[in-house]
């Protein structure tokens, strides 16, 4: 183990050296600082409860960009920024009708570094307008991956726009691991989330379907927490020790992998522009 | 336009009962009888033993399971206050973060708390005991304070058939839980103006016990206001927990609600499946309980009846008024909810007519609360309680 | 063997249609996946919202034998996108014969069943909808 990870797992108060596996510092790969969150929890006590979770890295996007700005410039070693195509929370269902989200985006990505854009919600056919086409594109010209949270069809219809864009699936579209699984199949540049879903493990335990999945494809699914609402900062560190616990049911190599690896190599891939 | 034209009508004069169609007629069944039968807690052998019942009356009201002999049950659960306290957040020993709530109805729970952190009565009677920042109390204390009683250690071995001196402290706690649950289970609400109405609706008979507003009010509830969703059954309470946007900051951090609670009953040593229930079998729900990333900041879905006299409302008392808890539906920040299919909650957008129905007809929903009362008699053979 | 298991029989409806050589559906309601059916009773029936309640379920493979394998069940409302609060615990009383206990709905409205079924390292997921 090492000397950091025992100190992570000391200031925390876990019994590391007492487990049979050792304390993990995840990478959380979907963290929203929105503004009604920056305005309870100010950057550096945010920045303070990621890393008492055990974070290595932090996916953050925020409505407004000025969020996950402000948290990148508080802990740039700990923050992975993406873009996030709303100015405000309430723009869910009606972002990508409004073509003044184009030249917004075009000037952030001038401007700063992200490794992503999203996570923005797109369904079906509605992946095929023009604001979402742009926003694809952009994702290509700046090397970010497209954090979409939607259904198959939307994932389907933005890789016909681009069969090399690199999508993470956010909450792997709340689909059951069969549909999860032939996704993956059709598309290797797709990678899932599992922000907000309990179906993959129960009490520590892995579901056996979920097992076959994470085993098929170690190097394609990440964790994350989803703070939708200010008060989920605080349920940063619950989520860390629940994943914990039912990564803790896989082979170490799959587990560390899921559990910080695959979410550090994204980083890695979108940042090295 | 529909719904305006709707409240209007209902307004201006009282609807049939052929106004009412076949799912409205169903859900308004799906709200009684009332009051419902009486059902024993299988997990606390003491319950609804008349012993049981008046010993833990006198424990309700006694001082000494506090530190200092400061504070009683009562004292927060007042008898002339829906035994709850009318103030949004009570001091005890300490400040609290959570609203004291009603004690009406409980024998028909199963889950006890805000957050649930306990499945069954006797459990929860015993937390406020030990809570520093409620009676403070220590295990130690109360049991040399009660074994000094003879008159206590009397009517407790004729209740429960066991010699106080025998017991541990730890079990000598769980008895005054299950007798404080005893009592607890006699305070009950009485037949509502409501109830008449529904009986009324499913015999056929005028429909007089409502007035249109309240009628109009009912329609709403069941309907597009889809309040019944989780105010569901006889208890208006679906008996789970949900988060409907209300902040769950406290001064300190969060109140992380069911998650926790879920966390705290499935390791209690006193929930019903383990060493001091007298029915593990009556602890399926816990048993099957699952831990989920909704129940962050989910609290207590709790009973609407006596709800116009139970001011102030939510888990930490943040609002005042019925009004304003109908002002917070209307204007819901669904921005805060998180769910991808049918929204369950979201703004209600009630006209000013349709807030005074809905409001019309919560208040219609009380009535007496009745308590079990003294009973001299009972311990006839025992020295008299000391005070 | 337990009562449960003497008395399963007893209250056994054979479904139209489901008939097969060695494997009998029992129950009020039925589905059907790629190469299973199963059958299902709730006890108590109907079920009341906010009660917890049990299935009584037979579940059979298209070539008449017995379904054997482990069931993971679960219960969703299909417009509102949630489960239940409870997970519940599947005991296999006979081939062919399981009972599942701790469901719970927590919310009138449809319903619907679901029973992942897993054999021989295949699986398939039989939905059953329970409207009200």
């Amino acid at each position: 183990m090492k000397l950091k990870q025992m100190l992570a797992a000391g200031l925390l108060g876990l019994s590391a050296l007492a487990g049979a596996s050792p304390f993990m510092e995840l990478v959380d790969t979907h963290i929203h600082y929105s503004h009604d969150a920056w305005e309870r929890t100010p950057p550096p006590e945010a920045i303070r409860l990621l890393r008492l979770a055990g974070l290595q890295k932090a996916f953050v996007s925020s409505s407004s960009d000025q969020g996950t700005q402000m948290l990148y410039a508080e802990a740039p070693d700990l923050i992975v920024p993406v873009l996030r195509p709303y100015r405000k929370r309430g723009e869910i269902s009606t972002w990508f009708r409004d073509e003044t989200v184009i030249p917004m985006l075009e000037d952030l990505l001038e401007k700063n570094t992200y490794a992503g854009i999203g996570e923005f919600h797109i369904y079906g056919d509605d992946a095929n307008m023009p604001v979402i086409r742009r926003v694809v594109e952009l994702a290509q010209q700046y090397h970010c991956f497209l954090h979409l949270h939607g259904d198959a069809e939307a994932v389907e219809n933005v890789f016909k726009q681009d069969p090399n864009a690199t999508i993470l699936w956010a909450h792997s579209g709340f689909e059951g691991p069969a549909v999860v699984s032939q996704m993956l199949a059709r598309f290797p540049n797709l990678k899932a989330d599992l922000a907000f879903r309990n179906d993959h493990a129960f009490q520590g335990k892995v579901d056996a379907q979920w097992r076959e999945l994470f085993l098929k494809y170690p190097d394609r699914i990440m964790v994350g927490t989803d703070t939708f609402a200010p008060e989920r900062w605080h349920y940063i560190m619950d989520h860390a020790d629940w994943t914990r616990e039912w990564l803790k049911d896989l082979p170490e190599s799959v587990a560390q992998k899921i559990g910080y690896q695959n979410g550090l190599d994204l980083a890695a891939w979108a940042l090295n522009k | 336009m529909m719904r305006l034209l709707i409240s209007l009508l209902f307004t201006c004069g009282l609807a049939a009962a052929s106004d009412w169609s076949a799912t409205e007629r169903a859900f308004v069944q799906s709200l009684g009888p009332w009051p419902q039968a009486a059902v024993a807690d299988a997990s606390n052998r003491l319950s609804g033993d008349v012993r049981a019942i008046e010993l833990g009356r006198q424990l309700f009201f006694d001082r000494r399971l506090s530190a200092n002999n400061a504070l009683a049950c009562a004292d927060c659960h007042r008898p002339d206050a829906q035994f709850a306290d009318g103030i949004a957040l009570n001091r005890g020993f300490g400040a609290l973060a959570r609203h004291t709530p009603a004690l009406l109805n409980l024998s028909q729970r199963y889950w006890f708390g805000w957050g649930g952190e306990n499945d069954n009565l006797w459990a929860q009677s015993m937390r406020p005991i030990l809570t520093p920042e409620e009676m403070n109390a220590s295990l130690t204390q109360v049991s040399e304070t009660l074994r000094q009683d003879d008159a206590f250690a009397c009517r407790f071995q004729a209740t429960t058939g066991l010699a106080l001196q025998t017991l541990d402290e730890q079990t000598q706690l769980v008895w005054i839980g299950k007798l404080l649950a005893a009592y607890q289970e006699t305070i009950v609400t009485g037949r509502t103006a409501f109830d008449t109405f529904r009986d009324q609706l499913l015999q056929g008979q005028p429909l007089t016990a409502l007035n249109a507003s309240e009628q109009a009010g009912l329609k709403l509830f069941i309907g597009e206001g889809r309040c019944v969703f989780c105010h569901s059954g006889a208890g208006f309470s679906n008996g789970e927990f949900g988060d409907i946007g209300v902040s769950f900051f406290t001064a300190s951090g969060v109140d992380k609600g069911r998650y926790a609670g879920i966390q705290s009953v499935t390791r209690s040593p006193f929930n019903r499946l383990g060493a001091f229930s007298d029915s593990i079998a009556s602890g399926s729900r816990t048993q099957h309980i699952q831990l989920l990333h909704r129940n962050w900041g989910e609290f207590r879905v709790p009973s609407l009846r006596n709800v116009a006299d139970t001011a102030p409302y939510m888990h930490n008392g943040s609002v005042e008024t019925l009004a304003e808890v109908v002002d917070f539906y209307s204007e819901l920040d669904e921005e805060r909810l998180h769910t991808d299919g049918e929204k369950i909650l979201r703004p209600l957008h009630l006209s000013a007519p349709e807030k005074q129905n809905l409001i019309a007809f919560l208040q219609s929903l009380s009535a007496p609360v009745s308590a079990a009362t003294d009973q001299p008699d009972l311990f006839q053979n025992c020295p008299q309680a000391a005070g | 063997m337990t009562i449960k298991r003497l008395l399963l029989p007893l209250f056994s409806l054979t479904l139209a249609g489901q008939a097969l050589a060695d494997c009998q559906l029992s129950g009020d309601y039925s589905g059907h996946a790629q190469s299973l059916s199963v059958g299902f009773s709730t006890l108590p029936a109907p079920v009341a919202i906010g009660e917890a309640f049990s299935l009584m379920l037979t579940a059979c493979h298209d070539d008449g034998t017995p379904f054997t394998g482990q069931i993971t069940a679960s219960a969703v409302m299909p417009a509102h996108q949630h489960g239940m609060n409870y997970q519940p615990t599947v005991q296999r009383l006979a081939p062919g014969h399981y009972r599942l206990d701790g469901y719970l709905f927590h919310m009138p409205g449809d319903w619907q069943f679901q029973f992942r079924m897993a054999s021989g390292g295949r699986y398939e997921t039989v939905t059953v909808d329970y409207p009200q």
